[in-house]
Order: C-alpha cells, then sequence, then structure tokens
C-alpha cells in the first residue's frame, strides 16, 4: 500500500521527500480515485481555507474521511492538523476526526512565526511554526506526543496524529525514523 | 526558546503557498470575493495593474487604511506591495503586520538604482524576474521568494512564459555546468556564486518561484504550472473580468489539477468574458514595467 499526501494545495513536495528518504511508495491525492491504494495518509501544511474549497469541487473529504475512518495511520501537519480538528472554516465543516480544539493563527501573523525546540515523542529538534495554530484543548483519548516547553504541540488519537509545526521543512533524522514506524504500523507507535 | 523570522521560516512560508493563488485586491470587498475564491493570499494594491496602465501617474504603496481593513476582513495571509527601492513604505508594512512584502516594479520605482536590503526585515519579501540572474540578486538581498515579472496589466501570458523560460534555462546551464565554469557563470548572470551553489544542491532555485503577469485565464495558469511554477499570481485578470468570482474559482481549481485537462475543460466552461487584453508588441518600451528593475 502506499501513502497518500493530499495535494490540493501546500507543503505536500516537501512530505514527498521526506517519503523518498525513507524509501517508501507514494501517491498524490487530488481526486477521489487516488486513494484507492492508499494505506496511509499524510495532510501538509497549506492555507486550510484553499483546500476546504479546492476539494468542495470533487467531495474528496468526504471519502477522505470514510478512508480515515477505517483506521489508517494518518498524519497532519499545520494545516494538516486544523483539517483534522474540529473545527469549521467560512461556514464549512472539517473533516471532524480528531478530538481537539484548535485557535488558528494562534501566535499571531507571519512576523510572529519562529523556530522552536520541540519535544516530540522522547527527542528534542528544532522545527518551523508557520503562521501556526494553537492547540487549545484535548478530548478523553487523546495523548500529548509533542510539547514545546509547557505547550502542546502534537496530539495522537488511535490512528491519527497532528502537529502544529513543520516537520517536512528539516526532515531530522528522529523524525524520520518516527514516520517511518508510523506509516507501516499507525497506532503502536509509543506516545510520550 | 524561540527564534522569530529566521530566512528558514520565511521561505517555510513561502513553501506553505505553493500550488496555490494569490490574488490581486484592492479593498476588502474583493478580498473577500478572493478568499471565498479559494485564493491561498490576497496582494493589496492602490489600483490594479490594467487600471495603472490605463490612467498613469505614480503609482505607490496602498494606502494603510485600505490594508489594515483587508486584515481584518480575511483570514487567509495578506501581502502589500511597495515600490522598489522603497525601504521607508516596507518598514511601514512591516510594523503593520503585513505577511509578505512584494518589492515590485508594478509600482513607481523610488530608487532606479537599488533594490531594498530584504535580511534586515522581519516580514518576508517576494520579488520580481526576467531570468536567473535577476532572481538570485534578489535572493541575495534576502528575497524568500521570487515570481516572474511577465507583463502585468495585459492580459497577456507572453511575458511570464518568456521569463519562466529564460529562468529554467539558466537553472539547467548552472545544474549541468562543470566546478570550474562557476564562478564564469556567476560574473555572466551578475548573480552572488553562494546563490548558484544552492541551486546545483537543491536542483532548483533555492526559493519558491511563481509565475505573474498576464495570467487572465485557467488556461494560462496550467500552462504556467506545466513549464514548473510553483504557484500563480494573478492580478487584473480577476476583476477585470465579467464574473469575479466564477473566474477565480476557475483559476483556483486549474491550479492544482494543473496536468489535468478533463478537469481543465469543466472549469473552462461558463466563465463569461475574460479581461481585453493587450499585445506586447504594441507596448512602448517606456510603458513595459518588466523593465523596471534590474
Amino acid at each position: 500500500m502506499k501513502t497518500g499526501i493530499l495535494a490540493l494545495q501546500g507543503s505536500f513536495q516537501e512530505h514527498l521527500e521526506s517519503l523518498k528518504l525513507i524509501e517508501r511508495d507514494f501517491i498524490l491525492i487530488r481526486t477521489v480515485d487516488d486513494l484507492e491504494e492508499v494505506g496511509s495518509i499524510i495532510l501538509p501544511g497549506g492555507e486550510s481555507t484553499s483546500m476546504i474549497k479546492i476539494q468542495e469541487n470533487n467531495d474528496l473529504f468526504n471519502h477522505l474521511k470514510i478512508k480515515i475512518l477505517t483506521g489508517i495511520p494518518t498524519l497532519g501537519t499545520c494545516a494538516g492538523l486544523i483539517l483534522l480538528a474540529k473545527n469549521s472554516i467560512l461556514g464549512k465543516s472539517t473533516l471532524n476526526i480528531l478530538d481537539c480544539d484548535i485557535e488558528r493563527n494562534g501566535y499571531g501573523r507571519q512576523n510572529q512565526s519562529f523556530e522552536g525546540k520541540v519535544q516530540f515523542n522522547n527527542f528534542n529538534d528544532n522545527y518551523c511554526f508557520i503562521r501556526a495554530p494553537k492547540i487549545t484543548s484535548v478530548g478523553s483519548g487523546v495523548k500529548v506526543i509533542a510539547k514545546m516547553e509547557d505547550e502542546i504541540v502534537g496530539v495522537q488519537s488511535n490512528n491519527i496524529v497532528g502537529l502544529t509545526f513543520h516537520p517536512e521543512l528539516n526532515n531530522e533524522q528522529n523524525y524520520l525514523n518516527w514516520l517511518d514506524n508510523f506509516v507501516m504500523k499507525g497506532s503502536n507507535v509509543g506516545a510520550l | 526558546m524561540k527564534i522569530e523570522s529566521t530566512f528558514k521560516v520565511k521561505k517555510g512560508f513561502a513553501e506553505m503557498l505553493k500550488g496555490g493563488v494569490i490574488m490581486d485586491v484592492v479593498n476588502a470587498e474583493q478580498a473577500k470575493i478572493a478568499e471565498k475564491s479559494g485564493a491561498v493570499a490576497v496582494m493589496a494594491l492602490e489600483r490594479i495593474p490594467a487600471d495603472i496602465r490605463a490612467e498613469g501617474g505614480v503609482s505607490r504603496m496602498s494606502s494603510v487604511e485600505v490594508i489594515q481593513e483587508v486584515m481584518n476582513t480575511v483570514s487567509i495571509p495578506v501581502m502589500a506591495k511597495a515600490r522598489i527601492g522603497h525601504f521607508v513604505e516596507a518598514q511601514i508594512l512591516e510594523e503593520l503586520g503585513i505577511d509578505f512584502i512584494d518589492e515590485s516594479e508594478v509600482l513607481t520605482p523610488a530608487d532606479e538604482v537599488n533594490h531594498i536590503s530584504k535580511h534586515e526585515i522581519k516580514t518576508p519579501f517576494v520579488n520580481g524576474a526576467t531570468d536567473i540572474g535577476e532572481a538570485c540578486r534578489r535572493i541575495g538581498e534576502g528575497a524568500a521568494m521570487i515570481r516572474t515579472k511577465g507583463e502585468a496589466g495585459t492580459g497577456n501570458v507572453i511575458e511570464a512564459v518568456r521569463h519562466m523560460r529564460s529562468m529554467t534555462k539558466g537553472i539547467n546551464e548552472v545544474l549541468s555546468a562543470d566546478e570550474n565554469e562557476l564562478m564564469a557563470l556567476a560574473k555572466n548572470y551578475g548573480a552572488p556564486v553562494t546563490v548558484l551553489n544552492s541551486i546545483r544542491e537543491s536542483g532548483r532555485l533555492p526559493v519558491v518561484n511563481f509565475a505573474a503577469g498576464g495570467i487572465a485565464t485557467p488556461a494560462d495558469a496550467a500552462l504556467m504550472m506545466q513549464l514548473g511554477c510553483d504557484g500563480v499570481f494573478v492580478g487584473s485578470g480577476i476583476f477585470k473580468s465579467g464574473d469575479p468570482l466564477e473566474r477565480a474559482e476557475a483559476i483556483v481549481i486549474a491550479t492544482t489539477n494543473y496536468d489535468n485537462p478533463a478537469k481543465l475543460v469543466e472549469v473552462s466552461k461558463n466563465l463569461g468574458e475574460p479581461m481585453v487584453g493587450i499585445n506586447i508588441d504594441d507596448l512602448h518600451e517606456s510603458e513595459k514595467l518588466a523593465k523596471r528593475g534590474w
């Protein structure tokens, strides 16, 4: 099975490079047909408002949601997390399958974007936070898997992981090892 | 520990815009339409290029009120244009908290010789370029994103195509050069050799490169994407057309599905009147905006 990267807009090329580094087969998801041979999913960074608009055209998110609910490993970074979380954007619903609340652009605008040290599982690396969202509350059954000082910056609920930062811009070996495990095994990967 | 506005963060932000459409708007109402259509960002400017061309006069940074109104109206990123070399307009835009500054040839240049030194400003910059040398000079000054200059306000894609082809040709030349030829190439292009080294490392321009200047139809957007651009800017093409929302949505879908002809047929239907175009040959040399900057 391939790892499908949502490729409507955003950092899908960077996620694709990460998958090349761990030698995983991938497919870019633009239409419902692209979901057929997908065994794990990555939702990239970008503009969530645009992605929601672009997929309306072929009702992609409804099919994507059904696919994710079958329990396949799913990773969302930044805008990808916003799409997974309980949310609505310009009156339109997101995928709504990760039980946490999100504040979009939680740190401010681009001038407040930064690099920060993150504890992700049991390793520490610097990552980019770009007009990043904040996770303001997490539901029961949702584990915290990444923190920046005391702030929650990554969560996992079974097969679904959401991160507020962009590991795809760095490709740290620690992250690649985690990703390799995650797309293979999904929920069996350890948390904090 | 947080470090704000590093070059990695500036360049990374541009990466997040890839595959998207950035639309010129002159007020909050147009910004709302752009956001609704799926734009990844809006570009606030005083007048759209076709009007600047028609009306003439000095064209400057948008008014502070308009920029703030646009910022308060939409949740997507807001960019704004500053005149070439006008570092104080850039300082004002930085203070306003705009998300990206376009040091643009569409506005009347403030300095015939110098562009803004962009490293010191927290806000990332996008600059126009007509070839690899110009792109590398702007990156050397700190630009975090490049776009083709094209010929703004004409609805004619020929110059954007010329600039993109020229850029690709230059990159291929750098990639196929022998190590010993690099400094001579840098001299010919008038480009910092350090930027040429980055091109060799990554196999491409070290920052995102969008198409701009003359894109008026979904097919124009898809053409620029197939030529290797990372995304598109649309200026006059949307708000000078018969049905701006319809056309904006069609260009957004076409940019994502640039290599899917069936989708391109679907979105090219029922678009209403496109903007009226201008033949580049009919422009006097002094009317060509791409000649501004170097």
